[in-house]
């Protein structure tokens, strides 16, 4: 049992540091969340995983962070931000466009013509309630990069 | 009393025989042999993760680089199925997927699928280094004797991983964990329409999650009843090591949760049920009366 312990406490210790994890998928549930997705320039929704190999939500983690980060910016600067719900298109902006820079530098030379024919890409993010017993998904438009 | 002491008492050290240690060992450097990224295409470690504090892995991205990498790792993983120089061939191994794992996950997004067969490999590892300095004569085939073989080590370490998750979300949510379950459709909702715009193919399988969500959100409980059963599960991940027959028996339970989950919300659990299947199922099969002689002897 010794080995079983050992491997907790490190999980525990050193969380996300691969091949250690304190796995926190799913470890709260809230009333709200979100996805995004991307589209060519003309809003058209394109198989992100297809042309890049990325899957959509490695894509969604990269772009949480990055609005995590930018919350903390913003509240160091005195804005009060409740949560991340509140914060504004205008606020997500930078952590779009962080995400589809990442996608254009990230993905093989052997996948970026068909990736090219698409772009300018867009990136969406769709807010997720429950309202009466019912799901409302409201989507907006977050970024857009050449 | 002594229905906890029973208990206890199945919370032994399995014995294993020669044939099953080498078994159990081929098809697990099988597995990890596909687990390693064929494609790397990472140009920046932006959050480092791991290995990538001490290094930069990023010249994986070049495949010829990757493809020499892979060669290494299926000789070393090669060597470690055969028990040649464990400490080393399991070190190489260890070292290699880490790394590539760990280029992975420095990109600001945790991937976990390949983690389980990360933390097997460095368990291993650790364990033969352990043995070399101990007894180092016996460094390059340190054979398979009880005690030796390290399928024991491999088989907390895939509990720990189920205790962790379990644990972490009683740490960070407690009962509420269950309470908030009713919000879970949200959670159908997000990864449905993530797969589905992963490819745009899905859209068939789409309709069947809303299904789902629409009675989950109409029943809550529900909801709650199978979040807390998830829950249970995890927790009660402790008894994989309850000895061969109900290790075997509880890793059977927890492929089935894996394969309900993958079914309903597209997530994927292929090392996880691979090294279940290794580790807690094909001992379930040895009670061959073969088996029983090549174990006494």
């Amino acid at each position: 049992m010794k080995t079983a312990l050992a491997v907790i406490i490190v999980c525990f210790s050193v969380r996300e540091n691969f091949p250690f994890s304190h796995f926190p998928m799913y470890s709260s549930f809230s009333d709200y969340s979100y996805y995004i997705y991307f589209t060519d320039s003309k809003g058209e929704p394109i198989p992100i995983e297809t042309l890049t190999s990325h899957k959509t939500s490695s894509l969604k983690k990269i772009y949480d962070k990055e609005i995590k980060k930018t919350r903390k910016e913003l509240q160091a600067k005195g804005e009060k931000i409740e949560g991340f719900r509140f914060m504004t298109t205008e606020q997500r902006k930078p952590a779009g466009e962080l995400v589809l820079d990442w996608i254009y530098n990230n993905t093989k030379e052997t996948a970026l013509p068909a990736l090219n024919e698409k772009r300018p890409l867009r990136v969406y993010q769709v807010d997720l309630f429950t309202k009466d017993g019912e799901i409302t998904s409201i989507p907006n438009l977050i970024a857009e990069a050449p | 009393m002594s229905f906890l002491k029973k208990i206890l008492g199945l919370f032994q050290k399995p014995n294993f025989a020669p044939y099953e240690v080498i078994f159990m060992r081929v098809l697990f450097a099988l597995v990890a042999a596909i687990a390693i990224p064929g494609n790397l295409p990472y140009s920046g470690q932006p959050y480092p993760s791991g290995l990538a504090h001490f290094f930069d892995f990023t010249w994986m991205a070049n495949d010829s680089s990757l493809k020499v990498l892979e060669l290494t790792y299926w000789g070393a993983l090669g060597a470690f199925a055969i028990g040649f120089f464990p400490a080393l061939s399991g070190t190489l191994a260890a070292f290699i997927l880490n790394a590539t794992g760990a280029l992975m996950n420095s990109q600001g997004a945790a991937k976990h699928h390949l983690q389980i067969i990360g933390l097997i490999l460095t368990v291993f590892a650790i364990h033969y280094i352990i043995q070399a300095i101990r007894n180092p004569r016996k460094m390059l085939f340190p054979g398979h004797e009880p005690g030796s073989n390290g399928i024991y080590y491999a088989q907390q370490t895939v509990a720990a991983a189920y205790l962790v998750t379990g644990f972490y979300k009683l740490a960070r949510s407690g009962l509420e964990w269950i309470s908030d379950a009713k919000y879970f459709p949200l959670q159908l909702e997000k990864s449905t329409k993530m797969d589905y715009y992963n490819t745009l193919t899905d859209e068939a399988v789409v309709g069947i999650e809303q299904t789902i969500g629409n009675f989950l959100l109409e029943y809550p409980n529900w909801s709650r009843l199978l979040i807390g059963s998830g829950l249970l599960v995890e927790i009660g991940a402790i008894f994989l090591l309850a000895g061969r027959k109900w290790g075997g028996i509880y890793a059977i339970l927890l492929i089935v949760f894996h394969l309900t989950i993958s079914e309903v919300m597209h997530l994927t659990f292929t090392y996880n049920i691979l090294a279940l299947l290794i580790f807690f199922v094909v001992p379930l099969l040895r009670r061959s009366p073969a088996h029983r002689r090549a174990l006494s002897s």
